[in-house]
């Protein structure tokens, strides 16, 4: 395994997410099989907000095309940051809901490790 | 020993002072210790670190010069994203002219890449460090 993307900013604090989607990408485009997770107060970028910036959250449909169909998240950031149910249903991805544990697995399972 | 191959991804700009330091000293121990660093690879406010024109106060580290000796000594690839330079007003002649801006500030030394030169870092290095994630 490659590398995997680790999202832990806001989509609209500053330009991480963006920045890290834009790595991801670029991985994917290469065919390096990339993974991304969300933790912390990066699982906002299941949610949509209006601004005059680019939501980044948007970048996560185009994932797909380049074969990221799965995306981790980290379980307890769901009810902290209160993302519902349907927000989750909404991702254009496949989300998988991981503890602590699963995470450490994760991590270790990738060669690479870039937090954002 | 086992000697490794490195690229470093400086995300930290030149004025988060100590994170930027790290980058540089990391780099020098490095190659003192007998490693490879395949490239540095600067982004997000990383790329400012390529400005020819910063102009640090009198005394201090110069953390373009230190990179740029780092380069001349050691022949390290010192790459830039290109969109985040950009974003950020690095410009080399090409771009400049490209974009028709009056001027052009990417110091020797550097150079303007794309993001795949970080991607391809990632298969053919044994570690990619980042420094001054999450600023």
């Amino acid at each position: 395994m490659s590398t995997l993307v680790v999202i832990q900013s806001t989509p609209y604090g500053n330009t991480n997410a963006k920045d890290a989607l834009d790595v991801l990408l670029t991985l994917a485009a290469f065919e390096q099989a990339p993974g991304l997770l969300l933790q912390g107060v990066g699982v906002h970028l299941l949610t949509s907000t209006q601004g005059p910036f680019k939501h980044a959250g948007k970048m996560l449909a185009a994932l797909p095309m380049y074969d990221v169909e799965q995306l981790y998240v980290d379980n307890s950031a769901i009810a902290a940051q209160g993302i519902s149910q349907t927000q989750l249903a909404q991702c254009p991805l496949d989300c998988q809901l991981l503890d602590q544990p699963a995470i450490g697995k994760l991590m270790a399972s990738y060669q690479h490790v870039l937090v954002f | 020993m086992n000697t490794l191959t490195y690229c470093l991804f400086v995300r930290c700009g030149p004025h988060h002072q100590a994170q930027a330091f790290h980058a540089i000293e990391f780099a020098r121990a490095l190659l003192t210790a007998g490693h490879h660093i395949e490239r540095v690879f600067f982004y997000q406010q990383g790329v400012l670190t390529a400005s020819e024109l910063r102009t640090p106060p009198q005394g201090e580290l110069d953390i373009t010069q230190a990179w740029q000796q780092l380069q001349q000594q050691h022949n390290v690839q010192l790459d830039v994203c290109i969109a985040a330079a950009l974003q950020h007003g690095i410009l080399n002649n090409e771009e400049a002219q490209r974009y028709e801006k009056p001027a052009n500030n990417l110091a020797p030394g550097f150079h303007l890449a794309g993001l795949g030169q970080l991607a391809s870092a990632t298969v053919s290095c044994d570690r990619v460090i980042s420094f001054g994630g999450g600023l």
